[in-house]
């Protein structure tokens, strides 16, 4: 994470500095992965993977709104992403982030472009088992809360819900099909994303940063 | 760890899911959330719902609505005709036999007393109940059910003042509150409590301040109970129309407090007994 990342002196991809110092400084720990994935280390590879996977899946559903498509893209851009690392072509490891978004980012270009998967590196065999990353006991888990989540709202603030997130209908259209006020749609929808949002993290028993934080070093 | 309490979630995931966010803003948030594990776990919050909502639709009747012009027309014109037509075939149908006079349809028009205007009696013989408004007021403090709910994440002050609000320590809660950072998350809620907090000390006036600020800041998950507990701080006066201009913004949120706005409406006189 970048707010670790900047308490730390990074020794790779960087040219200035006191040698004597940055023996004995601590590396970040983009830096540590990203040097260890460099040097051929395929427990940092997994750690990587499981780091990077959750956020990658976020944005590629996000932008392509078809969540098997982004699992498939996803895996593609895992691929790329280690596949440059293990070439060292990522020079600031502070900018690991940036750099996994990048390439996501490119392949969503490439897909959107010829509207296939298309992948630039050759598949290795070595690579680490990035199904395994998921535990697939606990996406039944997040699937079952939010599906407990969306049943806990009300009729028509579910309704609203699913005209907004599947429908993809402005409050205005959503306020006219259901005789509503838009700034009470605006408002119910406010409130019923919030509600969700609640559930999931009660019912997952545990705040936003332990899933994060699994696949980082201590 | 990070310091981020979520708030880069609350302003752009909204637009960030619809697609509406502009392609700079969509790149800033993936920067950020790719490095936060708070606002990344909001977003896979509501990528989860809007999955299963996917999966598990629900039939969405919308409601009756008025019928448009030209199909008003045609139905009027339908009507017209049936009408004309049924008109028509009695007429023939009667004439043959004449009708017998005293066979007249029974008068529709309800017959009343003399002297006596229909509707009038029970508004004018019945005095209004007079209603004590301040008896109406609800001052209690609204349950807080978020405290367990947040993670580490959460301001501290707001996390402390609402563990001393759930304990029922208002005084030490509005403290507690006041030190919430203006640019958190959680201001609004803080403000919100606060508001609710000094009501329930009596502190009328700072309490209204604090709640018409919260109100009027508009959407957000407070404005509700906001208006509500400003129409109660209007009634515990005895004020009934501010009260009544409250919580008829309550009843068109449409949220937890229609049905107990609804019910003090009915219970405010029209006009307060002087």
């Amino acid at each position: 994470m970048r707010g670790d990342a900047s308490e730390h002196t990074s020794e790779i991809g960087t040219a200035s500095g006191s040698s004597g110092h940055r023996e004995t400084a601590p590396l970040s720990d983009s830096a540590r992965l990203v040097h260890a994935i460099a040097q051929g280390d395929p427990e940092a590879e997994r750690e990587f993977a499981v780091r990077y996977m959750p956020p990658v899946r976020a944005m590629l559903t996000a932008r392509l709104r078809n969540p098997d498509l982004a699992a498939d893209l996803k895996q593609d851009v895992m691929i790329e992403a280690i596949c440059a690392l293990r070439r060292g072509q990522l020079r600031d490891p502070e900018k690991l982030s940036h750099f996994v978004s990048g390439i996501a980012r490119n392949c969503l270009s490439n897909y959107f472009r010829s509207n296939r998967r298309v992948t630039s590196v050759e598949l290795p065999d070595d690579l680490p088992d990035l199904s395994a990353s998921t535990d697939v006991a606990e996406h039944l888990d997040e699937e079952s809360r939010a599906l407990r989540a969306i049943e806990s709202l009300d009729r028509t603030d579910r309704a609203i819900l699913q005209m907004t997130l599947v429908e993809g209908l402005k409050p205005g259209v959503i306020a006219d099909q259901l005789r509503l006020n838009p700034d009470v749609v605006r408002q119910r929808k406010l409130r019923a994303t919030r509600r969700v949002i609640e559930f999931i993290r009660r019912e997952s028993q545990k705040p936003f940063t332990s899933h994060f934080n699994a696949g980082r070093a201590q | 760890m990070t310091d981020c309490i979520g708030a880069p979630a609350q302003k752009w995931l909204d637009r960030y899911l619809e697609g509406t966010l502009p392609e700079n803003e969509a790149q800033a948030f993936e920067s950020h959330y790719f490095d936060c594990p708070v606002c990344l776990g909001e977003l896979q919050a509501v990528q989860a719902a809007q999955e299963q909502l996917r999966r598990h639709p629900i039939a969405i009747q919308q409601k009756a609505r008025i019928l448009s012009w030209p199909a008003l027309v045609t139905a009027g014109s339908l009507a017209a005709a049936l009408l004309i037509g049924f008109i028509t075939l009695r007429a023939v149908h009667q004439e043959p036999s004449p009708v017998p006079p005293n066979s007249a349809s029974a008068p529709s028009q309800p017959s009343s007393a003399p002297g006596q205007i229909a509707g009038q009696p029970a508004r004018q013989s019945t005095a209004q109940p007079t209603v004590q408004l301040a008896q109406l007021a609800d001052l209690n403090l609204p349950p807080f059910h978020a405290s367990t709910l947040r993670g580490e994440s959460s301001d501290s002050s707001y996390a402390r003042g609402m563990t001393l609000y759930s304990a029922g320590n208002c005084t030490a809660a509005v403290k507690s509150l006041a030190h919430v950072d203006a640019n958190s998350s959680d201001a609004l809620a803080a403000q919100f409590y606060a508001g609710v907090c000094r009501m329930h000390l009596g502190n009328l006036d700072a309490a209204e301040s604090t709640l018409r600020h919260v109100a009027d800041a508009g959407d957000s998950p407070q404005e509700e109970a906001a208006w509500y507990y400003l129409a109660q701080i209007a009634l515990s006066r005895s004020a009934a129309a501010p009260a009544r201009q409250d919580l008829e913004k309550v009843v068109a949120l449409h949220g937890d407090f229609e049905r107990a706005a609804s019910k003090q409406l009915g219970q405010i006189p029209r006009q307060t007994p002087r």
